[in-house]
């Protein structure tokens, strides 16, 4: 495609806004303890939705038991509201915190 | 010890007696009574915020999942009513019935106003039938998770 004069600018200044663009603080999905659910079905959960070994999920609920709550999931604001409601529907008690 | 739940190669067998079954058959009654009374403990207990100090964060996260937990328990809670006194349960099935009887739990704990671990540690013969409840649910779902991990 020639011939045609540009009307493209050679080059475009953005505004100086004094900030610098930081990466995106990605979000924590925070479980808490609850005196219900069951330490045996809060680490199935845990491994069915994120994929845990149970190692992994083992301690994470031992910390949500012994320490009031822990992290479970990290990410993007849409996928850890996402994991946050999974949570909510499997009955454990989440909520959100950017990291 | 008997066992009511087993995992094997094709998913899950179900041994409950008729009278079992029988008390399992309240549990959808008792879920749909959440909030008929008010300040009924059991709907906050199942009314989850992801953002509960920033509310129009919290406005959004509703925005994004509207409606979506409750079209989900009651797809658990038809599939639950539809399995009742099958002798054999898919892993989604089963799936279905840990998160009604997870939430019946839930919704007996807040009526009886537990709050605090160790409440289980303790028995009385002479208990409310609620906390017999309780404690028999919590013992089909012990037995569920050790059924389904068996699975895998």
């Amino acid at each position: 495609m020639t011939g045609s004069p540009s009307i493209a600018p050679d080059r475009v200044d953005l505004p100086d806004t004094g900030e610098e663009r930081a990466p995106a603080r990605p979000w924590n999905v925070v479980v808490w303890n609850d005196p219900v659910n069951l330490m045996s079905y809060v680490v199935y959960v845990l491994r069915k939705l994120f994929g845990h070994s149970v190692e992994e999920a083992t301690r994470l609920m031992l910390q949500v038991h012994h320490e009031g709550r822990a992290i479970v999931a990290s990410g993007p604001l849409e996928k850890a509201e996402l994991d946050c409601h999974r949570l909510h529907h499997h009955g454990l008690w989440a909520t959100l915190e950017q990291a | 010890m008997r066992r009511v739940f087993r995992g094997d190669e094709s998913g899950i067998r179900v041994a409950l007696a008729a009278r079992e079954v029988d008390v399992l058959r309240s549990v959808p009654g008792l879920l749909r009574s959440v909030g008929d009374g008010d300040g009924d403990p059991a709907a906050g207990r199942l009314d989850y915020r992801a953002h509960p100090d920033d509310p129009d964060a919290e406005r959004g996260y509703r925005d994004l999942v509207d409606g979506l937990i409750e079209r989900e328990r009651e797809e658990d809670r038809a599939r639950f009513a539809a399995t009742l006194g099958a002798t054999r349960l898919t892993v989604e099935e089963a799936d279905a019935w840990l998160r009604v009887i997870g939430e019946a739990r839930l919704v007996l704990a807040a009526r009886l106003g537990i709050d605090d671990d160790g409440w289980g540690d303790s028995f009385s013969l002479d208990e409310p039938v609620e906390m017999s409840l309780l404690r028999l649910l919590g013992s089909y779902q012990d037995e569920l998770v050790e059924a389904l991990l068996g699975l895998g």
